[in-house]
This record gives structure tokens, C-alpha cells and sequence, in this order.
């Protein structure tokens, strides 16, 4: 997942919509939004953007000024929540997860390192989290980064000194145990 | 400039369980998203949203016209007040006029003037004022007239005619004038109630409506007809008090499809609203049409048309909820609040 280059001119958000919302439903679930609201806030994200008039050109790339909204949305949501039950994430049948044919083989092998990853990142605080998600994993600039969630650049390199951290010590803590597959989380969260 | 981060997955002494973890993520999403149906679904919020604009326009619109029907209704008040109170007045100069011989600039002013009313008015209403200030506070009903502040044709009293008043007051004619008015009297408390100027006149109310800069516009030549009809602002276009409501649904759709078109095909949405315009002249989104006409005109190229007819807006329309973007799109100024 890279950046894709975009138009040099402004993007309304429909455009938007059918360019990025596969990234920023990527990118709520990695913040730790759950499969069944993630819907929810990817219309919250765009309607977001078509109040603001869409994407301008500037130093945020549209990647980085959808993940600000995404943010956004994301701890409005959080906000509105009673209480966030992790053992519910997968109850709910999903409208918009789409169906894609999968090879039956390769699929478990993914879907295997998407859960392990998912832990990793969970270890990691949300703001640093973001930070880590954007440049590690979609690829952007730290400049992009910066503008696109209203910090200066020295802090998005801190940020991203210190989710590396933590993501490796969630890897080596974890590499030898045998348990790929803790998604329901932990058994204080389950009771 | 600071130098840009190695990415971690480039880096040599990453293991191999962390590098697999970051190019998992990197390679594929974590789970799929349907775009085409997320679209759709985004789709309908923004038309549902641009509908309920829509509505809360109309709502607007139609509280608008209420008001306005209630200014009129406030206005005709008003009128009736004036006539009630210049017959009055007239009355009472009349008598005093009788009773005693007038000077011939007062009589040339107050009696045999051929437009007497406004004058009368003004000198009425300063009389008024005058006297309820000057009457004791325990005995504000002494004058037999209630205390006005202003002028009831909206015309300042001119300083010859508060000079006039005064002396009127002091021969003793208000008074009689008063007594004469009564059965106009009711009118006149409920129009200074709603008016919120029941109380004492302060001084400075009422050297500011006796002040020529106190009104907006310069003030007029007083005439008859200007005391009878108090000039108004220029109402904007009428719309459609009750329309049917399939004909606003028909409408509505029209305003949104030309809506959807201005931007992606300014002239198609030009189109549409011109058949709006054939259809439903006086329609219920007659401001709504000509503003999208406006945007269609600039998006089509057409400054010439879209400038006036902003221009025209901005006129027809100084408070409307879509004034501001058409002055910004016509560059002009909103004006700036008395």
C-alpha cells in the first residue's frame, strides 16, 4: 500500500470516496475501530471531507488529510461509546465488507499475519499508533504526515521513534508463543 | 531540512517475523471494504443532505414571508394610527385656530398648508412627547394623550415644527386636541406597546427621531400620500403562498437535479433551470433557481450574466441564506450593519 499519486488540482469528495475509502477503512480498523462501525465511519470521514470542500493541494498528501478526519471520527465515536467490548468485534455481518474470492491456501497465511500485525499495532498508543501506520505501512512522507495531522515534523519523528519501539517489543515479546490468534482479546476485557 | 526516516521494513537488522508482519500490512488491506456499496450509501446522505437544505430553505423562506406579512400588518397599524392622529390633530389646530387669531406664518404652515397631514403629524407627535415630559410623574394622563416618542408617519419632526408644537402646547390647544382624539387613543397604546416605548420618552429619543441624521435615508419631502403609505423597503419577489405538493415536489427535484449539474455540467444545469423558470415562474425555490442560475452562469463561463444577475440577487435578496456566496462570487462587499 503506497501513496497514489494524485491530481496537482482540488478532489471533491466523491472522487475521494471511490479513490481512498478502501485506505481509510484500512486505516480505522488499524486505530482499532471495530469491523461493524467501520462503515459508520467512513461516511462520517467523507461527509467530513464534503463539508470541507474536498481535498486541496497542499503539503498533506489526501491520504494524510482523510487520516486526520478518520482521527477524528474515530474519537468522536469513541466519545459516543458506552463502553468499547472487544469481544463483540466480529458479531455482526458486515454490508460493505466486500466478498472477494480468495485463494483457500494463502488466505489463512494472511489473514494469520493481518491478526498478528492488528496485535502489534494495538501495543502501540493511538496517536503513535497513526503515525506508524502512515509512514510504515501506507508509505508517506513525514512532511506529509505533519500537515496532514496538524503536527510539526519533529514530533512525527518522535512519534515514530517511539511506536517502533513498541512495536518491536510486542514482536519479540510474542514471537515465541504459539498463540497467533488472541483477537477476542483479553480475559479481563472478555468479562 | 530534516532528512527523512528509513522506513522500517528497509531496515538490515529487522527480524524476520517483524519484517513479515510490515510487509503483510503493506501488501494488503486488513479486511475488505466494499467501495461500490460504501459509495452508494455516500451517495444517498449527500442527496438526502442536500434535500434537507433544501427544506430548511423553503422553511426559512416561508418564515420569511410571514414576517413579512406581519410587518405589513404592522405597517397598516401604523398607517391607521397616523390617519386617527392627524384628523386629530387637525381637529384641535383647527379649533385653536378659531379661537384665537393665528399668526399668518402659522397659519400658512398649520392650517391652510395643501399637504398639512405629515406636518401635523410630526407637530403631533413632538407635541406629544413634549408634554408628557413635561407633565408631572404622578400625573402622566394629564395631557390626555399618551406619550409617543416619534413621529407616527416615521418622519422626524422638523425643527420649525417642534418649535411649532411648542407653542401650540403652550395656547392650550394640545390639550384640546387630545380630549378631541380620544376615541384614537386605544389604538395608539396597544401600537406603543408593541413598540416597547410606552414609558417616559427619554431626551435623547427624542432629539434623535427630531434629528435629520437619524434616519437612514434622507428624509423626504412630506406629502399626503407619503403619510398614508410609508415608504418600504423593495419587498422581493412573491412566491407561491400554497402550493400544491406534488407541484413542490416536482420542484424540489427540478432544484435538485440542476443542483447536481451545476458543478460537473453548468450548461445542462443552465437548461434545467430555464425549464424551472418556464414551469414554475413564481414558484415556491424561486431564490434557490436563480442563485443556482447564478453559479450555472459563472461555471458556463458567462461573467457578463452572472455578474448582473448577482447583482440582481444581492438586491432582491440582501439576507438570504445564499446571498453571501453569490457577493462573494460577484465580489461584492456585504454591507456593513448600521
Amino acid at each position: 500500500m503506497h501513496p497514489s499519486p494524485e491530481a496537482s488540482g482540488p478532489v471533491d469528495s466523491e472522487t475521494l470516496f471511490k479513490r481512498h475509502a478502501a485506505f481509510v477503512a484500512s486505516f480505522l480498523y488499524r486505530l482499532g475501530a471495530r469491523e461493524s462501525e467501520i462503515d459508520d465511519l467512513v461516511q462520517d470521514v467523507f461527509l467530513s471531507a464534503h463539508r470541507k470542500g474536498g481535498y486541496a493541494p497542499g503539503p498533506a498528501s489526501p491520504t494524510t488529510f482523510l487520516a486526520r478526519l478518520a482521527l477524528e471520527a474515530r474519537l468522536a465515536k469513541r466519545r459516543n461509546e458506552s463502553r468499547w467490548r472487544r469481544n463483540q468485534r466480529e458479531d455482526v455481518a458486515l454490508a460493505t465488507v466486500g466478498t472477494r474470492p480468495q485463494d483457500p491456501s494463502g488466505a489463512f497465511a494472511e489473514k494469520l499475519a493481518t491478526m498478528k500485525l492488528q496485535r502489534a499495532l494495538e501495543a502501540i498508543e493511538p496517536g503513535r499508533r497513526a503515525v506508524f501506520v502512515l509512514f510504515e505501512l501506507v508509505g508517506e512522507s513525514c512532511e506529509s504526515i505533519a500537515a496532514g495531522l496538524g503536527l510539526r515534523v519533529g514530533t512525527v519523528h518522535s512519534r515514530l521513534h517511539a511506536a517502533r519501539k513498541a512495536f518491536r517489543a510486542h514482536v519479540a515479546r510474542t514471537q515465541d508463543k504459539d498463540d497467533p490468534l488472541p483477537v477476542l482479546g483479553s480475559k479481563e476485557e472478555i468479562r | 531540512m530534516t532528512t527523512e526516516p528509513i522506513r522500517l521494513v528497509d531496515h538490515v537488522g529487522l527480524s524476520g517475523e517483524e519484517r513479515s508482519l510490515l510487509e503483510a500490512g503493506r501488501s494488503r488491506p486488513p479486511f475488505d471494504y466494499d467501495v461500490n456499496r460504501g459509495f452508494t450509501r455516500f451517495q444517498a446522505t449527500l442527496a438526502a443532505a442536500a434535500l434537507t437544505t433544501v427544506a430548511a430553505t423553503s422553511a426559512k423562506a416561508g418564515s420569511g414571508l410571514f414576517a413579512r406579512s406581519a410587518l405589513l400588518a404592522k405597517l397598516g397599524t401604523k398607517v391607521l394610527v397616523t390617519v386617527a392622529v392627524a384628523a386629530g390633530a387637525a381637529t384641535a389646530i383647527h379649533f385653536a385656530s378659531v379661537r384665537r387669531a393665528p399668526s399668518p406664518a402659522r397659519t400658512a404652515s398649520a392650517v391652510h398648508s395643501p399637504t398639512p397631514a405629515p406636518k401635523l403629524i410630526g407637530a403631533i407627535a413632538t407635541s406629544a412627547s413634549a408634554t408628557s415630559r413635561d407633565a408631572p410623574p404622578t400625573q402622566p394622563d394629564a395631557v390626555g394623550a399618551p406619550p409617543t416618542t416619534k413621529s407616527e408617519s416615521g418622519f422626524p419632526a422638523a425643527p420649525g415644527e417642534h418649535h411649532e408644537a411648542h407653542r401650540a402646547k403652550r395656547e392650550g390647544a394640545p390639550l384640546a386636541m387630545s380630549a378631541e382624539a380620544a376615541p384614537a387613543i386605544p389604538d395608539i397604546d396597544v401600537h406603543l406597546d408593541d413598540e416597547g416605548s410606552a414609558s417616559a420618552p427619554s431626551e435623547s429619543v427624542i432629539d434623535r427621531a427630531a434629528s435629520p441624521a437619524s434616519p437612514p435615508t434622507p428624509t423626504p419631502v412630506p406629502t399626503a400620500k407619503a403619510a398614508v403609505v410609508p415608504k418600504t423597503p423593495p419587498a422581493p419577489p412573491k412566491r407561491a403562498v400554497k402550493p400544491s405538493p406534488s407541484v413542490v415536489a416536482a420542484e424540489i427535484q427540478g432544484i435538485a437535479k440542476a443542483r447536481d449539474l451545476v458543478s460537473r455540467d453548468p450548461r445542462a444545469a443552465l437548461a434545467v433551470l430555464s425549464d424551472l423558470g418556464k414551469q414554475y415562474p413564481n414558484g415556491y425555490f424561486v431564490e434557490e433557481r436563480r442563485a443556482l442560475t447564478i453559479l450555472a452562469l459563472a461555471g458556463a463561463g458567462d461573467g457578463a450574466h452572472a455578474q448582473s444577475a448577482a447583482t440582481r440577487f444581492v438586491r432582491d435578496y440582501p439576507e438570504g441564506p445564499f446571498t453571501d456566496r453569490i457577493r462573494a462570487l460577484a465580489g461584492t462587499p456585504r454591507p456593513r450593519a448600521p
